[in-house]
């Protein structure tokens, strides 16, 4: 790690200037789909923080992802707050969702965690149908306004947003990067690890777990808030099962416990849906039978798979851990 | 007195595991807890350390009553549990493990010192600082597991099992360490072990479960004579 410290920042940076230099290309397919990958890739970061370093099998996750993005949506729509504090309260009602749910959820683990959080995303997708007085039901909300510009730059544009969800991507890798590699992060891993050992050293499980709850739901949200402001619609299947999976199947792809696998998991399965566009109707099945393959063969991930056969041969590396643990 | 337990009940649901339980710790003793497998010493140190919340009964620390407090809050008291099994942090490293176990504020503070204390203690943990926990020989986990309980400065020490599934030899290194913290660290240390000829070696007072209930007790020295204890717990 500490010799080859020098090597990633220069890998960041490389990374950092291929994406500031994709929107010259001037190729407006490539940026739209560059921006859905940031968005998802900021989704998938926050859900690894509960699959991957809590140890915490989340499968309703997409449900914060509609929360935030509805409430910011309602709120610029009906109120006319401006969509720039639509998306921080969306990632607040997100986290107020997601405190509803940890809360009663500190007491499950490993399966009945999984179907309890299932049974909260299918509630939210009810929900967002059935309260079709507010949502519109599943005819879903269009003219959504868009970002308004600050100063000389205008968010509609699609390479002025690509831009600021790459700026925002950085931020909150960064942010993460930071927390997991604290003693923050550490403690939690030494939960997901053993809970019992972890209080028998005296650490306060239940306040890790529901503040690790509230900042990754708060991500979440946010990530939905700017989500419907680039695409201007929404509708209840944000929250859908399938859209959990897809979520899942990034972080899985990726690798689990670590900061970039989701990323990595984001930006493959984004891409390859784009190509496997005519097989639309088989997504699910595609990854299904992904996560299936990612966890009987590369249990660690993509990235997991990288570092074990390309950077470090000998060592285990700390960030291969990334097992689901149930 | 530094522990004082009072009729003490415990259930899992409905069944009954301790029954009506009364035992003390004396200042700077090793206490341990014999018997064989489902006799509920396992039972009885989750429930100091507030794992596992009694039905009935009194357990005083230093004339303070604990039941009801969260196990962090029971830790910051200075009683701290060496689990079954070690349970350590396979994937964090040795460094990392024992930085977790000075957890609390107050043993925050002096991890520095604290961390050369114990692999002073510990030399072969020194060795193995940033390798990972889980890559540790068996004796070794078990001396991590204790040397991250010191980390946290107890005062009570609850140690389970420090036997289970090591050599004899190992074992016998183990109990040095543990007679160790007792000498020179002043450590008060309550311990549950099936090893009985161990430990009523390093003892200063044992008590016999069967069945979630004291059925002996004695100082070590005494109840070692006794005809009945060596034929069924030792083997004589």
């Amino acid at each position: 790690m500490r010799m080859s410290s020098l090597n990633n920042i220069a890998y960041i940076i490389l990374l950092i200037i291929i994406f500031v230099l994709i929107p010259l290309s001037g190729n407006q397919y490539i940026i739209h789909i560059m921006i859905l990958s940031f968005i998802n890739a900021i989704l998938a970061s926050a859900l690894d923080l509960l699959v991957g370093y809590t140890g915490s099998l989340i499968l309703g996750y997409a449900a914060f992802y509609a929360v935030g993005a509805y409430t910011s949506t309602l709120l610029s729509i009906n109120i006319g707050l401006s969509p720039w504090l639509g998306v921080a309260l969306g990632g607040v009602a997100s986290m107020l969702a997601g405190l509803a749910m940890g809360i009663p959820a500190l007491r499950l683990r490993g399966p009945y965690l999984a179907i309890s959080t299932l049974g909260f995303g299918v509630i939210v997708y009810l929900l967002l149908i059935n309260l079709d007085f507010i949502t519109r039901g599943p005819l879903g909300i269009p003219n959504i306004p868009p970002l308004p510009g600050a100063g000389l730059i205008d968010f509609s544009s699609r390479t002025s947003y690509y831009y600021l969800m790459l700026t925002v991507y950085i931020i909150i890798l960064y942010i993460l990067w930071m927390l997991t590699s604290s003693r923050y992060g550490r403690i939690l891993v030494a939960m997901r690890e053993d809970e019992d050992a972890a209080k028998a050293v005296g650490i306060n499980t239940s306040l890790y777990r529901i503040s690790v709850y509230m900042i990754s739901t708060f991500i979440a949200g946010v990530s939905g808030g700017f989500y419907a402001h680039y695409i201007r619609y929404v509708n209840p299947d944000m929250s859908s099962l399938s859209q959990s999976i897809a979520i899942l199947s990034m972080v899985l792809l990726g690798g689990a416990g670590t900061v970039i696998g989701p990323s990595i998991g984001a930006f493959i399965l984004m891409f390859v849906s784009e190509i496997l566009r005519p097989l639309l109707e088989y997504r699910l099945l595609i990854y299904g039978t992904l996560i299936i393959l990612i966890i009987r063969f590369f249990p660690g991930g993509v990235y997991g798979y990288l570092i074990k056969n390309l950077v470090q041969r000998k060592t285990v590396s700390k960030e291969i851990v990334g097992e689901v643990k149930t | 007195m530094s522990l004082v337990i009072n009729s003490l009940d415990v259930y899992y649901g409905k069944v009954q595991i301790l029954r009506e339980i009364s035992l003390k710790v004396d200042h700077g003793s090793i206490t341990a807890l014999i018997g064989p497998n489902g006799s509920g010493k396992t039972t009885l140190l989750k429930t100091i350390s507030g794992i596992l919340r009694p039905m009935k009964g009194s357990i005083k620390y230093e004339d303070k009553e604990i039941v009801g407090l969260q196990p962090h809050e029971i830790v910051e008291l200075g009683i701290i549990h060496v689990p079954e099994g070690r349970r350590l942090f396979p994937y964090l490293t040795v460094y990392e493990n024992l930085l977790l176990g000075s957890y609390n504020k107050k043993a925050r503070e002096r991890f520095k010192d604290n961390l050369e204390r114990i692999l002073t203690i510990f030399p072969i943990l020194k060795e193995r600082l940033h390798q990972k926990a889980g890559t540790l020989s068996g004796g070794e986990q078990q001396m991590l597991a204790i040397a991250r309980a010191l980390m946290a400065e107890p005062r009570l020490l609850l140690i389970d099992e420090p036997s289970l599934g090591l050599a004899p030899k190992i074992i016998d290194t183990v109990y040095e360490h543990i007679k160790t913290l007792k000498e020179s660290e002043k450590i008060t240390i309550l311990l549950a072990e099936q090893n009985a000829a161990k430990a009523f070696e390093v003892s200063d007072y044992v008590y016999v479960l069967e069945t979630g209930r004291v059925v002996r007790e004695g100082k070590a020295v005494e109840l070692i004579q006794d005809e009945e204890i060596r034929k069924v717990y030792l083997g004589i």
